[in-house]
């Protein structure tokens, strides 16, 4: 009765926030973003105990995002240095398409930042998440946090203000 | 207002991702494979200790880090080809993560290389070369992959056919072919629905120049050598591959973004780092701190190179990595 009412529980969190979850990995920089977010969501599957607590499971399964993104972003790093690996995966030319012209001057800034700043500020300002919650997904301090997100910010007014000026 | 454009481009770019209808059905075939993964590494674990005979260290090629000789009996199917066997196995990266291995053995060595394949329809890789001539190439692909040529690059001329093979069980196939040395050799593999993928051989060359020039000794038994254009690791007096700087990999602009570019092997830690770095200090998570002088700019590119003595494997999420200038003023950390 409990696994049954457990594997609901994890179908409505996977329909309610899934996309979310994807996009969330996508603009962390994912190269597969839905590979990610169903990977995250897996890993919740096996800790079902979190099931009880909506906001415990969702704060796991950001965490498992952020982190399974970085590790996928220091693979690529990593794979791009050995010799005979494909390209790594680049944007399509759809989402050059797609993402308004007035935005892809921000995103290519964004997406220039150290992971951490970039990490601080999606979950910031997209997710509109507290410290302490970005904390969590990251796996670092409040104070932390503080710091990535402000240099972060400054870094993007810089990169802005530089391509205007060039 | 900066952070309200943020929060607009963001919004925006969030926009252009949509669900695959099969998600549910892919992560409950996700979660059920860890399942079965864990109860494997359960029982299998054991048995692996108890038939290792020889562990010895295969240096790694190009950037690669090293890992273990396989166990003597691989687990699941092994294929043939000539005098290699290969087989699929997973082994632990210095991290402590799991990863998908190809692993090869000859009559004079085994190896395994973690590989990550895109999911993407006919992606390949290539993970290694044997052999000087004839060249022999091997590697993983998708498996939607049905042929595999050699071409040259410049006439379309098909110079080399490869082999495929398919485990029993398999997510991925391997491939094997052997081919004269040629900068200008293409690796052309072709999938089912009429999809292709292709791998410039321009990738072979720095892995057949013989490592030359002089060489930047950054103590700990490491050094490195740069010479036309290939960057080739020194480990204990044993060369790795040469990395191609110019066509794989733009290094320059790789520690631009992110000042730190590491590797592992054994007890020691090297790498690159952004330009101008004259010391490299790592912060164990318990405090601990290990620093070595960098190498600021050594070939005028852009980039230091370093080697740290670690006494545990590399991981870059544990580790507070910090880079000071030749004034001793912190120009970089990486967490």
């Amino acid at each position: 009765m409990t696994e049954r009412r457990e594997g609901a529980s994890l179908a409505e969190l996977f329909s309610a926030h899934y996309l979310g979850m994807v996009r969330l990995a996508g603009l962390l920089g994912a190269d597969d973003p839905e590979d990610i977010a169903q990977e995250a969501f897996a890993r919740l599957h096996a800790r079902r105990s979190l099931l009880r607590d909506d906001r415990a499971a969702l704060a796991y399964v950001r965490s498992i995002i952020c982190n399974q993104t970085r590790n996928r972003l220091r693979h690529l790093r990593l794979a791009r240095l050995r010799r005979g690996d494909p390209p790594p995966d680049a944007a399509s030319s759809e989402h050059h398409v797609l993402v308004a012209e007035r935005h892809r001057e921000l995103l290519a800034a964004l997406e220039r930042l150290p992971r951490r700043q970039r990490e601080a500020l999606v979950l910031r300002y997209w997710l509109e998440l507290s410290e302490q919650e970005i904390a969590d997904a990251m796996g670092i301090s409040p104070g932390s946090v503080k710091t990535h997100a402000s240099r972060g910010m400054a870094a993007l007014s810089k990169a802005l203000k530089e391509d205007h000026d060039a | 207002m900066l952070e309200n454009r943020l929060r607009e481009a963001l919004d925006a770019k969030a926009e252009i991702y949509e669900p695959d209808p099969r998600a549910w059905n892919k992560m409950t075939e996700k979660a059920a494979r860890r399942r079965r993964a864990r109860r494997f590494w359960t029982v299998v674990l054991p048995a692996v200790a108890a038939v290792v005979v020889v562990g010895t260290v295969a240096l790694t090629e190009g950037l690669f880090r090293a890992l273990p000789a396989p166990a003597a009996r691989p687990l699941g199917e092994v294929v043939t080809d000539g005098e290699l066997k290969l087989w699929f196995d997973k082994v632990t990266l210095s991290d402590g993560k799991i990863s998908d291995a190809l692993c090869v053995e000859t009559p004079a060595e085994s190896r395994c290389r973690p590989y990550y394949l895109p999911k993407e329809p006919t992606a390949a890789g290539r993970l290694l070369d044997l052999n000087k001539n004839p060249v022999i190439s091997i590697g993983v692909a998708g498996l939607d992959v049905t042929s595999l040529q050699g071409v040259e690059q410049s006439t379309d001329r098909k110079l080399a056919e490869g082999r495929l093979y398919t485990l029993k069980g398999a997510t991925a196939k391997i491939w094997v072919m052997r081919h004269a040395p040629n900068d200008g050799l293409r690796f052309d593999f072709r999938g089912t629905g009429d999809k292709g993928y292709s791998i410039a051989g321009v990738l072979s060359r720095c892995s057949n120049l013989p490592p030359e020039g002089p060489a930047v000794e950054l103590g700990h038994g490491v050094s490195a050598t740069f010479h036309k254009g290939c960057l080739t690791w020194w480990i204990g007096g044993k060369s790795t591959n040469g990395t191609d700087l110019g066509a794989d990999f733009d290094a320059a602009e790789e520690v631009r973004r992110e000042p730190l570019v590491a590797m592992g092997y054994g007890e020691r830690w090297y790498g690159l780092v952004r330009g101008g770095t004259a010391r490299v200090e790592m912060v164990h998570p318990g405090g601990k701190r290990l620093s070595a002088d960098a190498k600021p700019d050594p070939w005028g590119m852009g980039i230091a190179v370093f080697s740290v003595p670690a006494d545990r494997p590399l991981n870059e999420q544990d580790h507070l990595v910090i880079g000071y200038d030749a004034a001793g003023k912190e120009i970089w950390r990486s967490e």
